[in-house]
């Protein structure tokens, strides 16, 4: 009986303890308790990312964004990362999310989580209106400039190496800026864009010697959103909401407002699941 | 430390690459250390005939190369040429531009050196029949890099540093070619990590060249 109290003390003890140490707080719980959701965006990629004209970042990720922190119901903070620095800000903790129109490849995906496909982007060949380039095929031996790091890069790569022509050669910029300048500039004969981008860019007024030629026959490049690998309430939360953006419709709501397209493509490869 | 965990053998796979990239910067630092050398000591002696036009234009280039930061010389070798028609390949863009600010740099630097000889050695040289070009390359040249041996061998660092800004047009030296390998598997950390270890030991190659130059032609320096 003595024993029977006093192991009972001791159980009511050890829940007392349990009950006071505080519970394992995970991402999101983080997230709402500072209400604030800090998303890396890249604002050099429009119409993704851009900066508008009262200077304020908008765009396809930037939205996103913001649903995604009305979601939780906590204010957005849109922070920029260029390219190169998307994966730092995310390790780092800097931002919590990554919505910067990352390709989810397998290689990429050793190192960081990502969530099912948000938005999908097209490439296309883009060239000087007198350029005899006429369609993706007319690349071989020619050169051809990208911006380093990107997929599109890679994509263009296997081509590249699989043509193996000692007249063509390959360049690739730091950004989009110098790529876009260096075919206006006849540096390179043409590079490989988002159909999108490029859409916008032409549409500027700054490239008036550039047109889009034809598409890039590469694998759909599906891009998702991405946490850091230890975050799996807040992975498993991001991949219920790009399913419920898709859901509710607000997915091609905005995909037609920015991406200026009555056909809204679909987030998946025929034939299979995510 | 901020749960990430470091994947060292992407990096070796990728050693090849990265290797080849640092070549390139080997390449540009070394060569636009020699052009910038020889660029600097004409606009040096340039200089030193006040008010000919040999002189102002030696100003100039010095004021030019040393007050506009050197991402923009690269640019300008690269787009503003292109801008003009004329297409020059990134990599002779970026050893130009790193080259025409070394020399602007050094040309300060060996200033200070041809300040420290005194006239009287010109004087004495010209009074041994030695014509000018004699007086300096045998007479005030060797003291003059005697003396800026230490700066000069600062700039071919910083000569080498700026060779990462030719990553932007294009150019994959090693900085280019981290970048590319970073942004395919995403473990950025470990790339910039090794990039900066051998940027580190491309510099102490460098400054072991230099001590050797130092020891067999600079003998008795300070």
């Amino acid at each position: 009986m003595k024993k029977l109290i006093r192991n009972s003390f001791a159980l009511v003890g050890a829940a007392l303890i349990a009950s006071t140490a505080p519970a394992q707080a995970d991402e999101i719980d983080d997230i709402i308790g500072t209400g604030t959701l800090r998303c890396g965006v890249m604002l050099d990629f429009p119409p993704a990312g851009f900066r508008n004209s009262s200077n304020e970042p908008d765009g396809f990720d930037v939205q996103y964004c913001k649903d995604m922190a009305k979601a939780l119901g906590v204010e957005a903070e849109v922070v920029e990362t260029p390219s190169p620095e998307r994966v730092p800000a995310l390790v780092s903790k800097r931002v919590d999310v990554m919505i910067a129109s990352a390709s989810n490849t397998l290689e990429r995906a050793k190192t960081v989580a990502f969530t099912m496909p948000y938005v999908v982007y097209t490439n296309v060949v883009i060239t000087q209106k007198d350029s005899d380039i006429k369609s993706f095929e007319d690349l071989k031996g020619r050169s051809v400039g990208n911006v380093v790091g990107t997929t599109p890069e890679q994509f263009f790569l296997e081509h590249f190496e699989n043509w193996d022509d000692p007249n063509g050669n390959y360049t690739g910029f730091g950004s989009d800026a110098e790529s876009y300048l260096a075919v206006s500039q006849g540096k390179v004969e043409a590079i490989i864009g988002s159909s999108a981008q490029a859409a916008d860019l032409i549409a500027s007024g700054n490239f008036p010697n550039l047109e889009i030629r034809s598409e890039a026959p590469f694998t759909v490049d599906l891009v998702s959103i991405a946490v850091n690998k230890n975050d799996h309430s807040l992975l498993r939360w991001a991949n219920l909401f790009v399913w419920e953006q898709q859901k509710s419709g607000r997915y091609a709501e905005l995909y037609k407002q920015y991406f200026r397209s009555d056909e809204v493509p679909a987030l998946t490869i025929p034939n299979t699941y995510y | 430390m901020f749960g990430y965990s470091f994947h060292w053998r992407t990096v070796w796979q990728e050693i090849p690459q990265l290797a080849e990239g640092a070549i390139v910067t080997l390449q540009i630092a070394v060569f636009s250390m020699l052009i910038g050398i020889t660029l600097a000591v004409l606009l040096a002696v340039a200089r030193r005939n006040e008010g000919s036009i040999a002189s102002r234009l030696a100003s100039v280039w010095i004021e030019v190369a040393r007050n506009t930061p050197c991402l923009l010389q690269i640019y300008l070798a690269y787009f503003g040429l292109g801008a003009l028609g004329i297409n020059i390949s990134s990599y002779a863009a970026v050893l130009g531009a790193i080259a025409f600010n070394n020399a602007g740099y050094l040309a300060e630097i060996l200033r200070g050196g041809f300040n420290s000889i005194s006239q009287t050695q010109y004087a004495a040289a010209h009074s041994l029949g030695m014509n000018s070009f004699r007086v300096y390359s045998y007479v005030v040249l060797p003291q003059v890099f005697r003396v800026t041996f230490r700066p000069i061998m600062n700039q071919s660092m910083w000569a080498l540093l700026n060779t990462s800004l030719g990553m932007v047009i294009g150019l994959k030296e090693l900085t280019g070619a981290t970048q590319f390998a970073q942004s395919r598997s995403f473990r950025t950390f470990e790339f910039f990590l090794v990039a900066a270890a051998m940027y580190y030991v491309i510099a102490k190659i460098i400054l072991g060249l230099a001590a050797l130059v130092q020891w067999r032609f600079l003998k008795g320096g300070r």
